[in-house]
């Protein structure tokens, strides 16, 4: 696994332009969070970013068909699926994490960038980044780094047609669904903490795919 | 070291099916033509494919092989490598990571010998660097089999050589160790390998010691005459040629003591392998 997490970071070096993006993205929130009006927004980015740097890893080990090699090193098909997912959390993490301390030292010099009580919405961004990297992984590993591109927009815009298609059939007048009801109810604490779970248990079930995905690929 | 017990491997245009040994102590060549099914074996070999049959690995049967049993072979690939976006620098701290039996002073002695450059990207390598790198990469963990597909590929004599030279030093510092090596170039082979399996079609369709392969075999070339006369026992191939029949003989010196006058050339690699191939079971 360590083997893999230093060869990622040596590939981190060749993203210049994304590293030259994300200084921008900072010295914005240095300056004038205001512009975006939340400053969650700016979180969600960061991580985003992050994530999306670690899973282009996957498209700089197929190029020039680098798999048969890498998997001829000692590492088992597993280690690799595990070291793109500790990879992801922790770059986006990492990202998310500078992203909040410069907002919060910000914000306790009064200069509009994230106040206490806005922690838990910058939480979020975090936490659905996660699950988008849940989604992302298996994807990239199955169709490889140029196809994935393609087939995550059709994914989300199935989604987002399912989801939609379900507030069409819930009825509008009718009472509020009890799972609404619960949630409305919570402490943010607790919401978070479900968020949480859910997003460890989406993420455990993504690696579990992302292994069955490696182990049946050919090289 | 490792055996294949009948691999086959089907794809829609080719099939592989085949067994092979390379014994400890051994340097055992695989020979065949391009396509002949050569890196599909090597493949299977190492766990990168699904196929048929059993794969053995240092006594051991394997589907996959795990991290214990990759950290013990050495492998060079024909047509992959490490990332051309990393430096020999990079390479270095990801092998330290990878290999618990990394020799670090070794990597950068052997760097200097073949005049790599350690902060220069992969991608700006040439392909004679190219493969002098993944021979690095291969004999710096103190691996107890190397597994070589094509490395010499693309190489001029002198580089050739060299790695040639590296295979030797990398069998003399243990005689346990041992390589399974594929090229197309016989010349490379002769002097260094054991034992030979040739693969056509991917089939193995001949498997000797180098030492028979040169000593016993020869090529006859007969005029018709001669070929209707001649003892057929020792006789694996014949192909028409405009002069006659050119036979493939596993007995030279029965024939040559026996035909005196009958021109018999000695045996090598590409004679052998290019009767067995296109000539006409007798």
């Amino acid at each position: 696994m360590m083997g893999l997490l230093v060869k990622d970071l040596c590939l981190l070096k060749e993203q210049r332009q994304t590293a030259i993006l994300l200084v921008m993205w900072l010295l914005m929130m240095v300056f004038d969070v205001s512009f975006f009006g939340d400053p969650s927004f700016l979180l969600g980015f960061l991580s985003f970013l992050g994530a999306i740097i670690a899973i282009s890893t996957i498209s700089y080990d197929e190029y020039d068909n680098g798999y048969p090699f890498l998997f001829t090193l000692p590492v088992r098909r597993r280690t690799y699926a595990a070291e793109k997912y500790v990879f992801s959390i922790f770059l986006m993490s990492v990202f998310w994490g500078v992203g909040m301390i410069v907002g919060l030292i910000k914000g306790s010099m009064g200069l509009g960038g994230i106040a206490v009580e806005e922690i838990a919405a910058g939480a979020w961004m975090l936490l659905y980044v996660y699950v988008l990297i849940a989604l992302m992984i298996p994807i990239y590993l199955k169709f490889g780094g140029e196809k994935a591109r393609v087939v995550i927009i059709l994914f989300v815009l199935a989604l987002f047609a399912i989801i939609g298609g379900l507030f069409n059939v819930m009825p509008v007048n009718g009472d509020v669904p009890g799972t609404m009801t619960w949630l409305l109810a919570q402490s943010q604490a607790v919401l978070l903490g479900t968020g949480l779970v859910i997003s460890v248990v989406l993420l455990l079930v993504s690696y579990g795919v992302s292994v069955r995905i490696l182990r049946k690929k050919e090289f | 070291m490792i055996q294949l017990e009948h691999v086959r491997k089907r794809y829609a245009d080719f099939q592989l099916q085949c067994s092979l040994t390379v014994n400890s102590g051994r340097i055992t060549a695989l020979i065949g033509a391009n396509g002949a099914g050569k890196s599909t074996l090597f493949k299977a070999a190492l766990g990168l494919i699904a196929h048929e049959g059993n794969v053995s690995l240092f006594g051991e049967r394997i589907d996959q092989p795990d991290e214990r049993q990759l950290e013990r072979i050495g492998v060079v690939l024909a047509d992959s490598g490490f990332s051309a976006y990393l430096t020999l620098q990079d390479v270095r701290r990801i092998l330290k990571r990878m290999y618990p039996g990394f020799e670090e002073e070794r990597f950068l002695t052997l760097c200097r010998r073949l005049e790599l450059p350690m902060q220069k990207k992969i991608r700006t390598f040439s392909t004679g660097m190219r493969a002098k790198l993944k021979m690095v990469c291969a004999l710096t963990h103190q691996a107890q089999l190397l597994v070589l597909d094509e490395p010499t590929a693309g190489l001029d004599v002198l580089a050739r050589d060299e790695l040639l030279e590296l295979l030797r030093e990398y069998m003399a510092e243990d005689e346990r160790r041992s390589i399974l090596i594929s090229s197309h170039i016989s010349s490379d082979l002769e002097p260094l390998c054991d034992d030979v399996y040739m693969i056509d079609q991917g089939t193995i369709v001949l498997h000797e010691e180098t030492d028979v392969l040169l000593d016993a075999y020869g090529l006859i070339k007969a005029s018709d005459e001669q070929y209707a006369h001649l003892d057929r026992r020792y006789l694996l191939r014949v192909k028409r040629e405009p002069y006659g029949v050119s036979c493939l003989c596993r007995e030279r010196s029965f024939y040559a003591e026996n035909y005196p006058g009958l021109v018999i050339e000695k045996g090598s690699i590409d004679r052998v392998m290019t009767m067995m191939i296109r000539g006409e079971q007798v």
